[in-house]
């Protein structure tokens, strides 16, 4: 009930907001260079003089980074609009997992919108915001143009570092431990970072002449305040090196001397794939605009990448009041507490899926050229696919699940109107497939 | 060296004499005749701990005596060799319980496993995995401590590990984890920081010293000067050891200009070392 409350307040104060800087994004053109709006909000002050923006700030957001084609020229939603989407996601919440009507009745598209296997870890409860893209700047809410050079860099960087398939249950062509993102290496998120999908705070700690932002998942940044020049060369790493200083109320932070090894996309990733951070300019804007509300504002510069620099912006949320119901439906609310994040001590998953990766190859060395494989079933009717393996171990709307003879490597067949459209993977000899019967 | 680093070297170099000369006893005299006012919290006047702090220590090797030896990997030469250092220890010895003891030489000799991939039997440290405390404090890295009004953080250079230290907190650890829980206190000019909700996981250094899921560490930081702090943190596990012991050691500020904590995020440093066996041929 309290997080409500706080949401109603929010929602009032910032439609406020934007109304008054309906105009911000539309009136810069392409020559003029994005102005962030300033506010009139003042926050309180630390004993040694500066804003206090110290708490847990939340930056959890369903708004994406581009303004979709099917938006284009819509910048911001109505609140009946809003409550429509809310709507939509709450109706896909339940998990296909357990085996509810609605999942019974889904279609091969639905699985792949619902969050089939994911969904209980993004919490829906989103930072208010209206509009339709992070982007303000340019005003199409678009990524502006990439120079040849740098398109060049990202084809190269795609090519070697193919993605693993997100309709696939096991990963598909990883390699080498750097085919994983940086995140699922637990090295780093990118600065700047956009939200983190779930545990997404990060706690603003401030002493004289230093802040600190220890984000849940991952970075720790420690950014001076006195005017020192910045690290040589690439000195930064994966975050980049840091100053900040007071602009007013607003904090403003400069970053530069990023390693060129950052250059992937990931969980809470602001910049696409393939594209290397050496070379990268960021400004980042924290401005207080409420109590409780911060707009973050981020301007990256990269002429080598970009044929001009673009803004974002996402607003953070103070110290909020979480909610979570376990599975009998009983309720209990708690502060955003920062916890440990033990990434790098948990990961046990790199090691394996590398290792079965590997295996993998070496199989599909040893097999026959003939075998039939588990892509042969394309086509094929529920009742072939009963005659060949028998019940499937389990059916989850469209999708049967039958296991391998090792009993580990488990395959999905999708079905769409009485016929498989789909295998995954698609790869497994039939041979391998034990009948359940 | 500017004249400022060099007498900042210099000072360091005196003290470090004067510590190894009697070990805990003389710190605060040497030190109070050094000068150098403690200096206070404009909001609360308690000492102002905000700033970078390293230990000047070898207690990462070992917490008890242990003399120089040399690299465990033949091939490293002296890059590798262990640095000779004096128990850190009141007392000079762990009191373990025997079967605990046993345990400790076990792991000691399991410590540098001598070939690839993630070796939970070995010390925590060589696996890049967040070093618990109190280790944290005297690896061989600095770490910072940010102090404002009834807020306190630390980070540490080594894998950025850090801590949230809840002031005058009675907060209850809600899941064991690798650094702790921390609820803090002043005792006078006496920062004490109760630390419990450990998991099992991490050593005290890389000789085997180590502790159950029991443990709780109460820490004392104290300013001696401008620049010092005496560091104990007292170790309690009745899993482990037979009755609570304590360790000491000087922190001494980081002085040298626009001094700041650099990157280690050791995971990548251990990626070919944890994943190597596993990679498969390159793509065409």
């Amino acid at each position: 009930m309290h997080a409500r409350v706080l949401m109603a307040v929010a929602t009032i104060g910032v439609s406020v907001w934007f109304a008054a800087n309906a105009n911000a994004g539309q009136t810069s053109g392409d020559a003029s260079p994005f102005k962030v709006p300033t506010s009139t909000y003042t926050p309180p002050k630390t004993p040694w003089g500066d804003p206090d923006l110290q708490g847990v700030w939340d930056n959890h957001t369903v708004v994406p980074m581009q303004r979709p084609a099917n938006l284009a020229g819509k910048k911001t939603f109505t609140e009946a609009e809003l409550a429509a989407r809310a709507k939509a996601r709450a109706s896909n919440e339940p998990l296909c997992n357990q085996n509810d009507e609605r999942c019974a009745k889904a279609t091969v598209a639905d699985l792949d919108i619902l969050s089939t296997y994911n969904g209980f870890w993004t919490p829906q409860d989103f930072v208010y915001d209206n509009r339709t893209a992070l982007i303000e700047d340019p005003a199409d809410g678009r990524i502006p143009a990439m120079t040849p050079e740098a398109l060049e860099i990202q084809r190269t960087h795609v090519r070697l570092h193919p993605p693993t398939d997100p309709n696939s249950s096991v990963a598909v062509d990883i390699r080498h431990w750097t085919d994983y993102d940086l995140a699922e290496r637990c090295i780093a998120a990118q600065v700047p970072t956009t939200t983190m999908g779930y545990n997404s705070a990060q706690y603003l700690m401030q002493s004289p002449g230093w802040v600190m932002l220890a984000h849940e998942r991952l970075n720790t940044r420690i950014i001076p305040l006195d005017g020192r020049p910045h690290l040589g060369g690439t000195m930064g790493g994966w975050m980049g090196d840091s100053r900040g200083r007071w602009e007013g109320n607003t904090l403003v932070v400069e970053t530069t001397s990023y390693t060129n090894k950052q250059s992937g996309g990931s969980v809470g990733a602001s910049v696409p794939e393939g594209i290397p951070f050496g070379n990268f300019h960021v400004v980042e804007r924290f401005v207080p605009v409420a109590k409780n509300r911060i707009h973050y504002y981020v301007t990256i510069t990269d002429p080598k990448t970009w044929v001009r620099p673009w803004t974002f912006m996402q607003p953070w949320e103070k110290d909020r009041v979480l909610r979570y119901e376990d599975s009998l439906g009983a309720a209990t609310t708690e502060p955003y507490q920062i916890y440990e994040y033990a990434c790098h001590e948990g990961n046990n998953t790199m090691g394996n899926s590398m290792r079965g990766a590997l295996l993998a190859r070496q199989k599909e060395a040893t097999r026959p050229p003939d075998a039939e494989l588990t892509k042969s079933l394309l086509g094929k009717t529920e009742a072939d696919v009963r005659a060949k393996f028998g019940a499937p171990v389990e059916i989850t709307g469209p999708r049967w699940q039958y296991s391998t003879s090792n009993g580990i490597l488990l395959f999905y067949v999708f079905f769409e109107n009485g016929r498989v459209v789909r295998v995954r993977p698609e790869d497994i000899a039939l041979t391998d497939v034990v009948p359940n019967r | 060296m500017t004249r400022r680093t060099r007498r900042a070297f210099l000072f360091a170099s005196l003290t470090v004499l004067m510590i190894v000369s009697g070990l805990t006893g003389p710190i605060e005299q040497s030190a109070h005749a050094q000068g150098g006012a403690i200096p206070r919290t404009t909001w609360d006047r308690k000492p102002d701990l905000n700033g970078i702090w390293q230990a000047l220590s070898t207690a990462n090797w070992d917490l008890e005596d242990h003399e120089g030896g040399p690299s465990p990997v033949f091939v490293t030469g002296v890059w590798g060799a262990t640095l000779p250092g004096m128990s850190v220890v009141e007392g000079g010895k762990i009191p373990y319980k025997p079967e605990a003891l046993a345990k400790r030489d076990e792991n000691r000799k399991n410590a540098l496993p001598g070939k690839p991939g993630r070796n939970l039997n070995a010390d925590p440290e060589l696996n890049c995995f967040l070093p618990g405390v109190p280790r944290a404090t005297y690896l061989p890295h600095p770490f910072q401590i940010f102090q404002s009004p009834n807020r306190m953080w630390m980070v540490y250079q080594f894998s950025y590990a850090r801590r949230e230290i809840f002031m005058n907190g009675k907060s209850e650890a809600p899941i064991d984890s690798w650094m702790g829980w921390s609820n803090a206190r002043w005792e006078g000019d006496t920062l004490v920081i109760d630390v419990r909700g450990f998991n099992d996981q991490t050593w005290f250094d890389r000789a085997g010293n180590y502790h159950s899921d029991a443990l709780h560490v109460v820490e004392r930081y104290r300013m001696i000067d401008r620049d010092h702090i005496l560091y104990e943190a007292t170790i309690e596990d009745p899993n482990v050891f037979t009755r609570p012991w304590t360790i000491s050691l000087p922190l001494y500020r980081r002085i040298e200009k626009n001094v700041q904590l650099l990157q280690f995020r050791c995971q990548e440093y251990v990626e070919e070392f944890f994943y190597g066996e596993f990679v498969s041929p390159p793509r065409e």
